[in-house]
């Protein structure tokens, strides 16, 4: 019936689907690993803005 | 909740940690990079976008390159300035602010940068930038001035002391232990300070400042203020310095007349007057002392302004012999402590000033007369020059 072969559960052929969870997981290590990035510049960012003053500089000069 | 099942849950803990811990680092070298290099090209002085009226606190290692920029050889003798808004050179523009004039009357082997800022003591901030370049081996004179009875203690004020910390954190100052034994024993602003050690701490190693700080300079800020409103996010370079027009002098300082005045009498007035205040000079001498290390003594100094003639000439004889007298004692007890201490304004025209403690260019011209003398006297005595 199915004249195409290599769809991998069918034929019991087991590459082709260790091949696409493995695509699938360096994917989702990839997003992960941009994910943290963004998370530890988001991180030294707060860092920073927590060290500028929460009321604004009145200045009066005398 | 479909980000969590879609997104969270397939994250892999390893790869984000991995991902967090390397960007934070880099962010962190960045930042140490930064801080090694000059920042503010053309710098002149501290305009009110590139300091804490615009949310810009520059960092200390950013003022320790600046100042080590401008020194073409280790045999320049650096003048670093600090002080509040009259040696800052508010009225002055850029082109004729007193600092400008103190470097041509000096010549090229003197280096001069101003590093005073709006209602900044002696003590603290440009003072610790002093140190740790005499530290570092610069030859370095400190001038800055101070208006009685705002002395700072000896890190400085609450807007500044994040700079005495932050050098502090980074062992780049002499250890002086009775600075540190005065710091401790203050209660008053002992939860203040623990923030800023604690602040100082995390960014010896994270260098936050020096990174978001040099990004905001020169492009792009993400800290509102009110000074630069609606255009906060623009980067602090392309803000201008500009001197406001000044106006003809009954104008100019009929306004805070009464004000003024009444604050120079609570200095003087008889009895009750602050200078009057038998605890008030033991407790002066003691912040002084402790706010500059030994080592600085010699090469410091410490120019005490007056406020404008125009308000002191509103004062009755008596009072005006009694301010006088005030500023004299405070010249003296800078100079107890081994401090070079000048007093000056109090002699100038009316027309030199702007308002009750600002120069125009023309007063500008006389202070930078009046320092000069005295820093190539220390830099003769101490650096054979």
């Amino acid at each position: 019936m199915n004249s195409t072969p290599n769809k991998g559960r069918s034929t019991g052929n087991p590459k082709p689907v260790e091949s696409r969870s493995l695509l699938r997981s360096v994917f989702w290590a990839g997003v992960s690993l941009a994910v943290g990035c963004a998370g530890g510049i988001f991180l030294h960012y707060l860092i920073y803005r927590l060290s500028l003053p929460t009321e604004p500089f009145i200045y009066a000069n005398f | 909740l479909r980000i969590k099942e879609h997104i969270a849950e397939r994250l892999i803990p390893g790869a984000f940690a991995v991902g967090l811990a390397s960007a934070f680092f880099c962010c962190s070298y960045w930042g140490g990079i930064y801080s090694q290099q000059n920042p503010f090209p053309g710098f002149v002085r501290f305009y009110q976008a590139l300091g804490p009226p615009g949310n810009f606190f520059p960092t200390i290692n950013q003022l320790i390159a600046l100042c080590r920029s401008r020194a073409s050889s280790t045999s320049d003798v650096l003048v670093v300035i600090g002080g509040n808004s009259t040696f800052l050179g508010i009225a002055q523009p850029v082109d004729e602010i007193w600092s400008g004039y103190l470097q041509k009357d000096l010549g090229p082997s003197f280096a001069v940068v101003n590093l005073a800022q709006r209602g900044a003591p002696p003590t603290g901030g440009a003072e610790s930038v002093a140190e740790a370049l005499w530290k570092q081996g610069y030859k370095v004179i400190y001038v800055a001035n101070v208006l009685p009875p705002a002395w700072g203690e000896p890190d400085g004020n609450s807007t500044y002391d994040y700079l005495y910390w932050n050098a502090h954190a980074r062992n780049l100052l002499f250890s002086w232990d009775v600075r540190d034994r005065y710091l401790g024993a203050d209660l008053v602003d002992r939860e203040q300070r623990k923030e800023r050690m604690i602040r100082a701490r995390m960014d010896r190693f994270s260098n936050t400042e020096d990174l978001w700080n040099t990004l905001c300079y020169a492009q792009f800020c993400t800290a509102w203020d009110s000074v630069t409103g609606n255009e906060f996010w623009k980067p602090r370079k392309e803000f201008k310095d500009v001197a406001p027009l000044s106006l003809p002098i009954p104008e100019r300082f009929a306004g805070d007349r009464v004000r003024i005045v009444e604050a120079v009498r609570t200095f003087v007035k008889q009895p009750g007057g602050t200078m009057m205040d038998t605890k008030m000079w033991p407790n002066v001498e003691l912040q002084i002392a402790a706010g500059f290390v030994p080592q600085m003594r010699a090469r410091s100094l410490i120019v005490v302004s007056s406020v404008s003639p125009y308000y002191i000439h509103q004062l009755s004889a008596d009072e005006q012999n009694r301010y006088a007298s005030f500023l004299r004692r405070s010249v003296g007890a800078y100079q107890q402590v081994g401090l070079h201490a000048m007093e000056s304004g109090s002699l100038y025209e009316e027309g030199d000033y702007e308002d009750a403690v600002h120069m125009l260019p023309s007063g500008g011209r006389r202070l930078a007369n009046e320092v000069a003398p005295e820093v190539r006297s220390i830099a003769h005595e101490l650096y054979a020059k």
